[in-house]
């Protein structure tokens, strides 16, 4: 009977042994498995990581280059441009080399389409607000709706010119509807024409303020339907637009950037 | 029945062996050490190429700015390769080194970032910055 006991607690014991070992197998392979997984996450992270570290790269870079002639700014909900017109065709040239540079000189795949920022076209967002430049002009055009010029509140327009560039302003008047407040400062950089206009203008009507020397136009400020400003003006000026909305704002870039590897990260440009 | 007892045992003790070697290897390969070297060379990178410290090209403000920048268990060496971009060609106009020696038999990280140094509203030169980074 001692014998038969013993026999059994030997058969128990090797029984518990060898459950024991396949228990230790059984966690090494998991511990194996999870240690593999958190290896790929961790390289996977590090990749996006690299792609997000490249891309914002590509857009300080961007950025960097578009501050040197188009000065933008946000102040909340107010948008702050200033620049030159025309807008000189240096930006151009230094945002094609400094794509060229990304595209020689990167460790990963690189896209970089700017061919909007390039003209000096850019978006006001959320409103889906479009500011463009062109030969002898200047452009802002919202979204003809709710979202977008429905949220434009107030204009404020400074046209710096040559001394002796300009002698008098005229135009702009008061309108009613669904009203902005607009205000255009003209003067040249001398301070001995200074000229400032407000007025209470209907997003969707029109108004101009025409700018002369001598009763001929040297520049034609004008707003349309949907709150739309132009500038128009054949001389070299100097010239500051602050555009408030009644939402929070930032300015990106109408272009596409892309860092691609196993993680790509694509997107548009955030400028201000 | 002994014998399958000490064969089994000495087996357990073979497989605990081995997972204590294999948990301290993989430990010691942490990837999450590495994902953290990296993320402070890029921030330091980036941090002296917004201040302008990397395209002044002056070792000593490189130097302070990295003493200044990197936490102390860190070395970092960082080579800045500048050029000019003329005919749509980008020539090699100098190549200048900062930073300590990279140690041999370390494990070494690497970060990089390319940028533009501006003079009077233009873009002057290109530049490329690799960083090797490692723990002390």
């Amino acid at each position: 009977m001692a014998e038969m006991i013993g026999h059994r607690r030997g058969m128990f014991f090797t029984l518990s042994m060898m459950l024991l070992g396949s228990a230790l197998l059984s966690f090494i392979f998991f511990l194996s498995e999870q240690s593999t997984k958190s290896s790929d996450t961790v390289t996977y992270l590090m990749e996006v990581d690299r792609a997000s570290d490249k891309y914002s790269e590509m857009e300080d870079g961007v950025a960097r280059i578009i501050s040197q002639s188009i000065n933008i700014s946000v102040q909340n909900s107010t948008v702050s441009i200033r620049e030159s017109l025309p807008l000189s065709g240096q930006m151009m040239d230094d945002l094609e080399g400094f794509a060229r540079f990304e595209e020689n000189y990167s460790d990963m795949n690189v896209s970089m389409n700017l061919t909007n920022i390039s003209k000096g076209s850019f978006i006001i967002q959320p409103s889906g607000t479009l500011v463009t430049n062109s030969a002898g002009g200047f452009d802002v055009t919202p979204k003809n709706s709710a979202d977008g010029a429905g949220t434009l509140t107030a204009y404020d327009v400074e046209l710096v010119f040559l001394p002796g560039a300009i002698d008098d302003a005229s135009g702009l008047a008061n309108s009613s509807g669904d009203t902005m407040d607009v205000h255009v400062r003209v003067r040249d950089s001398s301070y001995a024409v200074v000229k400032d206009f407000y007025a209470s203008l209907d997003k969707y009507g029109s108004g101009s303020l025409n700018v002369t020397k001598s009763g001929a136009t040297v520049a034609l400020v004008s707003f349309s339907d949907p709150a739309a400003l132009s500038v128009r003006c054949s001389e070299n000026i100097g010239l500051k637009a602050s555009i408030s909305f009644s939402n929070p704002s930032y300015v990106e870039t109408d272009d596409q950037i892309g860092a691609e590897s196993s993680a790509n990260r694509t997107g548009r440009i955030r400028i201000a | 029945m002994f014998s399958i007892d000490a064969t089994l045992s000495a087996f357990l003790l073979v497989m605990v062996l081995a997972t204590t070697v294999l948990l301290s290897v993989q430990a010691t390969g942490d990837p999450y050490e590495k994902l953290q070297v990296v993320r402070t060379g890029k921030d330091a990178l980036v941090m002296l190429d917004r201040q302008n410290i990397l395209s002044s090209g002056n070792a000593t403000m490189v130097e302070t700015a990295l003493n200044a920048t990197l936490p102390k268990g860190i070395g970092a060496h960082i080579s800045v390769s500048t050029y000019y971009y003329v005919n749509g060609t980008f020539n090699l106009l100098n190549m200048n080194e900062y930073g300590e020696g990279v140690p041999e038999g370390k494990n070494t990280y690497g970060a990089s970032r390319n940028f533009v140094g501006m003079k009077n509203g233009q873009v002057a030169e290109y530049l490329s910055a690799r960083m090797w980074i490692w723990q002390k």
